[in-house]
């Protein structure tokens, strides 16, 4: 209690309606063992229903569905702690086209067996209205 | 104008991943899949810490994995049904490794017996492995990409099942990114949508509150076309965190790892181990029904009065967690408890009531068929394999198992059978519903989610009394004639989480009806389904219950347990 709360400036853009991507501030209140991904859920849940992020979470830093750029670093964002009063920069995921805010398409690439991230060609195929 | 597959798998998890590549063998067919999110990096499979049982011990043999399966689900399990994942578990789990999926260790220390907390439970030989959820889902991810006739839609929800007669026809689907709205029609549907543990306020399918795409549509989905549905209140509950944040889970385990106590809120010492896990939840959950909970709902775990060091609590800690994955859930452990490093001096609580799997579910036989012709169910979603209780280990074989054979039997019918075009109108109206959402003024699903969540917490939880569960009923049923009604989500079409939560509500509402109904149809305790009205478990009820869409009204009747092997000792 009384602790500073923390301090986000989300990037917010909807490609089907805004002209023009813009930041929105936000102002959550801390608690300890505040994550990123839940101050997150407490915009949308709080302050801005429309917030779009993808809100799925394995609880074991391992899935990566809830990469974003923070402060210009790309990260999990249920790994990151927040410190009372603390300020950030959260914005999409570098290098994957924005579907909406901070939801990005992470494409369709996979683990082949030499370790490499490929692209895969015609096997797992989205829909052209994707696009 | 409508999308045509052969067979449409819902959900990408292990079960619906592993049904469609089965079926994908047959070149001349095509499979569509769908799933909420990326595939791989969404759903239960996903988040799973990746202990399997199969059996691989010399001495041990799918007749005792079967034996010890039917004990721990209290004689409820369809047998048929064991007999398929004690036999085809290994076969399923050695074909899952080729594909990529490496286990980390032959588990000896959760293998080699019963487990802490349940003492005389549990498997009889060791067979435990482990392979990380994450693990397990990149190698079914990269075998879907294998088959050119597979289709994958990612970020997309299914809404409603169609059937006609008693066939199913196809399916609505909402694509989460844009917000169009998609008919499918299929000669055959494989149900893999999960579980529910998102309709109860604590559950391990929820890690810090967020979502785990368990919100049981699938359950709603097939009810609604026509299926039975059986054990809906079986729901197995696990200790699972309220304090602190980072710890993840049940910490019921810290007290047989460090030697610390369970108190209530006035430090009084409320129970010892070993303890059978059902009866620790309980004796937690009185406790806190008594009114010697803590503020936040819960009871305390102790750890000062352990004999361990704090340095030795933590290796316990540490060595607790699944071992490759240890290492970033350890950091997150760290950085999150930065403020008070040291694991004595957390005021840790837990509640009794954490969701963590659903044992009821649709009928299936050993083919996977439903009570709807065309339409099969595998995996958490479908009912009779665990029966009253889940043993660990299970789920990641059953999904496997029965996926395989799901996708199998599904494209055999597809094969000889054609599509059936979808009523025109029964797809408009239902495009008509979920677009009716979208008003300016009503209520938001959260809060609706949030009763219903509430009204199971207190009477469809850990321990049920019929008057609280008649009360739970009445509820419901205002939730429906007043909230549902006004349900609102926020507009926009593209990537509207608010929208796909206000078109799961009604869903969860029906499941919620079906879990309480059939909580106060069994009139008696049996696992994880506790009577405090009817505290014994009666012979005369060894027999499912079942649920089906009446005319007008949900019907409850009871329906045969299958027993092959394996009788109920007198």
């Amino acid at each position: 209690m009384g602790e500073k709360p923390v301090l986000l400036k989300v990037f917010r853009y909807d490609p089907g309606t805004d002209r023009a991507p813009r930041y929105v501030r936000y102002e959550v209140p801390w608690r300890e063992g505040l994550l990123l991904l839940s101050a997150l859920k407490y915009v949308r849940d709080n302050l801005d229903e429309t917030l779009a992020f993808r809100d799925y979470c394995c609880g074991c830093s391992w899935c990566s569905s809830c990469l974003m750029t923070v402060n210009g670093k790309s990260i999990q964002t249920c790994s990151r702690p927040l410190e009372p009063g603390e300020s950030l920069m959260v914005e999409p995921m570098w290098g994957f086209p924005v579907i909406r805010d901070l939801v990005v398409d992470f494409g369709v690439s996979i683990t082949t067996p030499d370790g490499v991230f490929r692209k895969m060609e015609g096997t797992i195929i989205r829909k052209e209205r994707r696009h | 104008m409508a999308i045509r597959t052969d067979v449409l798998v819902i959900g990408a998890g292990g079960a619906g991943a592993r049904a469609a590549i089965e079926a994908a063998k047959n070149p001349q067919l095509n499979v569509l899949i769908l799933n909420q999110g990326p595939v791989g990096k969404s759903g239960l499979t996903a988040m799973a810490n990746g202990g399997m049982q199969w059996v691989s011990h010399p001495d041990d043999s799918p007749r005792y994995i079967f034996e010890d399966i039917v004990r721990v689900g209290c004689f409820l399990n369809d047998q048929n049904l064991i007999e398929v994942l004690a036999q085809e578990a290994p076969e399923r789990s050695e074909e899952l490794i080729k594909w990529g999926a490496r286990p980390l260790a032959f588990d000896d220390k959760h293998g080699s017996g019963p487990s802490p907390d349940s003492p005389g439970r549990g498997p009889s030989y060791p067979r435990a492995h482990l392979i990380p959820g994450v693990t397990y889902m990149g190698a079914l991810r990269k075998e879907l990409g294998r088959h050119p006739n597979i289709t994958i839609f990612e970020d997309v929800v299914a809404t409603r099942l169609f059937s006609r007669g008693k066939r199913v026809t196809g399916a609505v689907i909402v694509d989460i990114r844009t917000g169009e709205y998609i008919a499918i029609e299929a000669k055959a549907v494989v149900l893999a949508s999960g579980g529910l543990g998102e309709l109860y306020p604590h559950s391990t399918n929820t890690p810090f509150g967020m979502r785990g795409h368990a919100a049981g549509m699938g359950y709603a989905m097939a009810y609604h076309a026509g299926a039975e549905l059986i054990d809906m209140e079986m729901v197995q509950f696990t200790g699972n965190q309220l304090w602190p944040p980072w710890l993840l889970g049940n910490p019921a385990l810290l007290v047989s790892l460090c030697g610390g106590q369970f108190k209530n809120a006035l430090g009084n010492e409320f129970l010892k181990l070993p303890q059978p896990r059902d009866a620790l939840q309980r004796l937690a959950y009185k406790e806190i029904k008594e009114g010697r909970g803590t503020e936040r709902g819960g009871v305390f775990i102790d750890l000062t009065v352990s004999p361990l060091s704090s340095e030795e609590i933590e290796e316990q800690l540490k060595s607790s967690l699944a071992a490759e994955m240890a290492k970033e859930r350890w950091k997150l452990i760290k950085a999150m408890s930065a403020g008070s490093p040291d694991p004595k001096s957390w005021k840790i609580e837990f509640t009794p009531g954490g969701a963590h799997f659903f044992m009821g579910g649709v009928r299936i036989n050993e083919r996977c068929e439903t009570s709807v012709e065309g339409l099969y169910a595998a995996g958490e979603v479908s009912g009779g394999v665990h029966g009253a209780n889940r043993m660990g280990g299970n789920a990641l074989t059953e999904i496997i198992v029965f996926g395989a054979r799901a996708g199998r039997y599904a494209a055999e019918y597809a094969g000889v059978t054609d599509w059936i075009e979808l009523d025109e109108a029964s797809v408009e109206h239902e495009r008509e519903r979920l677009l009716g959402f979208f008003k300016t003024r009503g209520i938001t699903p959260k809060t609706v989610r949030d009763k219903i969540a509430a009204l199971l917490s207190e009477h469809a939880g850990v321990a049920r009394t019929g008057t609280g569960l008649a009360k739970a009923l009445l509820h419901l049923e205002s939730l429906r004639t007043e909230d549902l009604p006004n349900l609102r989500a926020p507009q926009g079409l593209r990537f509207n989480l608010g929208w796909i939560e206000a078109i799961q509500v009604p869903h969860m509402l029906d499941v919620a009806e079906m879990i309480v109904r059939s909580a106060l149809f069994r009139t008696e305790s049996r696992g994880a389904h506790y009577r405090e009205d009817f505290a014994e478990t009666r012979s005369a009820w060894l027999k499912h219950t079942r649920v089906t869409k009446g005319s007008e009204t949900m019907e409850l009747d009871a329906a045969p347990v299958i027993i092959t092997r394996l009788k109920p000792e007198a």
